[in-house]
């Protein structure tokens, strides 16, 4: 190896980051968390804009003579069951609801990928 | 070690952190090493590659295992870097920046100052695709088949680049004086 070889990989060498570094793999870790929660928080806003629209549009078109018609304990009952259906469309994505729709996206692509495709050519 | 690679993929696949986590600390410097020689700066060079282990960890299923794990990694990047060429603006902001950041003698590198600008500088002028094959291949030590599945190139392409490349930094080096005075000064101020 010539002199001039050798300076050009010293010269390559020298900018090579360090073999470890620790914090480089936390700005990836806090850069993926950044990015999951920002993920999270639109699908919630997203899913919460989506029930309310809903709930307000049954609400403008149910009769309210039903709602005045029910027992006191089922009213109550089903106030419950709208609010735990919109905590839990709220929370769906932070509680993993996200990442398991997108398993399930994923496996139906591989799926499809896989199938034998249909020729359209003679 | 390949095995071991491909292993930790199909568990980024299934979600673990601690595969992530080892993947990052095996491969962050090939990666990080790569993107500094291609782009102008250091910062956008590691901002590329936090871009592509994110990628990865999105994306792992899309691994197919024909190459290596290292050649895929820097094929996102690869693709990452080439895209984030086109803001040329972004490019001219910051074209200067390894000059403040990078210019300064590394700790025990054995090159002098003016060797790492000059190569820095001339690795610069190099075509991008030029460019990205002489730092795979003579600064991370890729063989010419991993750089080509790596760029999506052909071979043979990938060879001459990579001989004109070398041979273009050699003239720049030869033009500048040696690094012999360098190190004398560097070992009499160690005194």
């Amino acid at each position: 190896m010539t002199d001039l070889e050798t300076r050009l990989d010293r010269a390559l060498a020298a900018d090579a980051p360090p073999a470890r570094d620790p914090m480089f793999r936390i700005a990836v870790l806090e850069r993926r968390a950044r990015a999951g929660f920002r993920r999270r928080l639109v699908a919630a806003s997203g899913l919460a804009f989506g029930v309310a629209i809903l709930a307000s549009v049954i609400l403008a078109t149910w009769d309210a003579g039903v709602l005045d018609a029910m027992p006191a304990a089922e009213r109550l009952a089903a106030a419950a069951a709208a609010g735990v259906v919109l905590a839990a469309v709220t929370a769906a994505p932070y509680l993993g609801g996200l990442t398991a729709l997108r398993g399930l996206m994923a496996r139906a692509a591989w799926t499809l990928r896989a199938m034998p495709r249909p020729r359209l050519w003679l | 070690m390949e095995s071991d690679d491909a292993a930790l993929v199909s568990r980024i696949r299934e979600g673990s952190e601690r595969a992530f986590n080892l993947l990052i600390d095996r491969h962050q410097q090939a990666v990080r090493g790569f993107l500094r020689r291609l782009l102008a700066s250091p910062a956008d060079a590691d901002d590329i590659a936090q871009e592509t282990f994110l990628a990865v960890w999105e994306g792992a299923g899309q691994y197919r295992g024909g190459s290596s794990v290292r050649s895929w990694l820097c094929a996102i990047a690869w693709r990452k870097a080439k895209s984030a060429q086109r803001s040329w603006f972004r490019q001219r902001a910051r074209e200067t920046d390894w000059q403040a950041e990078g210019a300064g003698p590394g700790p025990d590198d054995g090159a002098s100052p003016e060797d790492r600008l000059a190569v820095r500088k001339a690795l610069m002028a190099l075509p991008i695709e030029q460019r990205a094959a002489v730092a795979l291949c003579l600064a991370e030590g890729f063989s010419h088949a991993e750089a080509a599945e790596a760029l999506g190139a052909p071979l043979g392409t990938v060879k001459s680049h990579v001989t004109r490349g070398r041979e273009r930094l050699l003239e720049t080096l030869n033009e500048i004086p040696g690094a012999d005075s360098w190190q004398n000064g560097a070992e009499g101020a160690r005194r």
